[in-house]
């Protein structure tokens, strides 16, 4: 999948202005404020229906105007489609070839997807919500069925929070109870450990190339096995290294119908659910030669960038196998900035053995560079993008 | 609407609009529908309307609905004892007799579990139930709640609380999407799901 070209009008500084991309490498550079990032803004909104800044649909209109709106059209091997996004103050709405489609999820279906690399590096060590979402995003789009199966959860979820009011419950209703969160939220945890079976692959030959050892990987630790008594990250020492994939679906249900019945005089104390696929943990570790090192508590700056750069390029990798080769269009917002020489030239190679549609941001046009004839250069001034190469 | 309508119209219309799926102007329709109608018609709506409250109720026993102290079902002699079926409502009854694979005696539950709602056992007829076991020599029970949340829930909780009495207990399952209510399933895929239940 790749976009063959976009048009911003009224989003942010931007021109409106019909923009053809290349099908392997786009780079718009100049100083910042220009309105470089907001070029790429423009294409993540019409691709994932969200920006990667905190911004509120009024920060994205252009001051002084009443809406605005992003069209483009993405082209796949065999058909095409002319997508539009518009705002305005009643909110957002999303078009496939001029109808509109009110669910942003069956938008999102037939979008393909767009990745925007990286996240911001606190992933490594935020709450480990930031970590599961990631996860969450990346089985939506390899699986079409993850939303309907998230909400069951959700849904057993609130419920069961709900029953924590009732006076006495008898043991039965709990157990019925205790039985849906477990069947609902094994289903979350078997699709995350699916995917991280061949995620971490991808992610320990990733980090090697990006010059940060060997064996980086995601250690998912469900929340019926964290130590009783530890906070649930960053805590764990790493002999308490549990293997989680690989393991059916039922044993996951068994594992947190267990876990339920060991926290039971914790959870009528709180009055809230303690164990389940919402309270799993997620650590970036590395396989140092003296044992498994969490890099949210002992990683550098650079390390925790390039790990985070590892994950999103091996999810990247991952929706193109799902979705049988079709890659993602990946957008890079100023990495190269962030990573020092080496890295830089280590994350070039890899793009270029990545069969996807990059676009990619720098404060200079030769941070990243790409083979003559394989890509198109902008540099962007007040707004407007001018090609120069 | 209009400020010109005479009450008794805007009462009607109010009254039509409580029902599911009776928006604006459907209840609009329907009011002056009648409105235009001999008046015999609307009489015999009236009556219609109001018998039925008056008389249907629930089954003594199964809470199936009825007109008599017993539902059809519990009289007939012909079913199978020592079976039971437990549906969520008297529609998804009336769903699984649709297929013709079911020779048992129902329960209707009259709901399903949900905290949320404040929806406990001792809102449902459980106690009932867990009697008829006794009383009538039940064997063998099948849950066919609907397969959302609630109804594996209640399935699960019924379950736990039917295990003492050493019943076999089996669930329904093939056919019926994950999620999938008994109500909007085809009678064939009802019949299937019955058939291949599996016990608990
Ligand atoms: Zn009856």
């Amino acid at each position: 999948m790749r976009m063959d070209w976009v048009e911003p009008d009224r989003f942010r500084n931007l021109h409106r202005q019909k923009i053809h991309l290349h099908p392997r490498f786009n780079l718009v550079y100049g100083p910042n404020g220009q309105g470089k990032t907001n070029f790429l803004e423009a294409v993540a909104c019409l691709g994932s229906l969200r920006s990667f800044r905190t911004a509120g649909k009024n920060d994205l209109i252009r001051h002084g105007e009443e809406m605005c709106r992003v069209s483009g059209r993405l082209l796949w091997a065999e058909s095409e489609r002319i997508l539009s996004i518009s705002l305005d103050q009643r909110g957002r709405s999303q078009f496939i070839d001029d109808r509109r489609i009110a669910s942003p999820e069956e938008y999102l279906r037939s979008v393909g997807a767009v990745h925007f690399i990286p996240e911001d590096v606190g992933m490594v060590g935020g709450p480990p919500s930031w970590r599961r979402r990631i996860l969450d995003r990346a089985v939506f789009e390899t699986r079409p069925g993850y939303p309907s199966e998230y909400r069951r959860f959700l849904s057993a979820l609130r419920q069961r929070n709900a029953l924590f009011r009732k006076a006495r419950p008898s043991a039965e209703e709990r157990e019925g109870w205790d039985r849906a969160l477990a069947e609902t939220g094994s289903w979350i945890l078997k699709r995350r450990m699916d995917l991280l079976g061949t995620l971490n692959r991808e992610m320990a030959a990733l980090g090697e190339i990006l010059e940060l050892g060997e064996g980086l990987h995601l250690r998912y630790t469900p929340s019926f096995e964290k130590v009783p008594g530890g906070s649930a990250i960053g805590n764990i020492p790493w002999m308490e290294h549990y293997e989680t994939t690989g393991r059916s679906r039922e044993a996951l249900a068994e594992g947190i119908l267990e876990g339920l019945f060991r926290e039971r005089e914790r959870e009528k104390r709180s009055g809230h659910t303690l164990v389940g696929p919402h309270r799993d943990a997620v650590q970036f570790l590395l396989e140092g030669s003296g044992g498994p090192v969490d890099l949210a508590r002992f990683g550098s700056q650079g390390q925790k960038r390039a790990a985070v750069l590892a994950l999103k390029l091996a999810l990247v990798r991952e929706v193109a196998r799902a979705r049988e080769g079709e890659w993602p269009l990946v957008i890079l917002d100023d990495v190269s900035s962030e990573l020092d020489e080496a890295r830089k030239k280590a994350l070039t190679g890899i793009i270029r053995e990545f069969g996807a549609q990059f676009l990619l941001s720098a404060t200079k046009d030769r941070d990243l560079f790409f083979p003559e004839g394989e890509g198109i250069a902008w540099r962007v001034q007040a707004g407007a993008l001018q090609r120069t190469a | 609407m209009l400020s010109g309508t005479p009450p008794s119209i805007k009462r009607l219309i109010e009254e039509l609009k409580r029902l599911p799926g009776i928006g604006d102007r459907n209840a609009e329709r329907l009011a002056f529908h009648v409105l235009g109608a001999p008046a015999e018609r609307a009489e015999a709506l009236a009556r219609a309307l109001v018998m039925m409250k008056k008389t249907v109720r629930d089954c003594r026993r199964c809470y199936n609905l009825t007109e008599e102290d017993l539902c059809g079902i519990c009289r007939d002699p012909n079913r199978t004892e020592g079976i039971l079926c437990i549906v969520q409502t008297a529609r998804d009854l009336l769903a699984i007799e649709g297929t013709g694979q079911y020779k048992g005696r129902y329960h209707v539950l009259k709901g399903v579990l949900s905290p949320m709602r404040g929806i406990g056992p001792e809102d449902l007829t459980v106690q009932a139930l867990l009697a008829r076991i006794g009383e009538e020599g039940i064997k063998e029970v099948i849950l066919a709640t609907n397969l959302n949340v609630e109804g594996e829930a209640t399935a699960s909780y019924l379950l736990a609380a039917l295990k003492p009495l050493g019943v076999k207990v089996s669930r329904i399952a093939r056919g019926i999407p994950i999620g999938g209510s008994l109500e909007h399933a085809d009678a064939v895929t009802l019949g299937l799901a019955i058939d291949g239940r599996k016990e608990l």
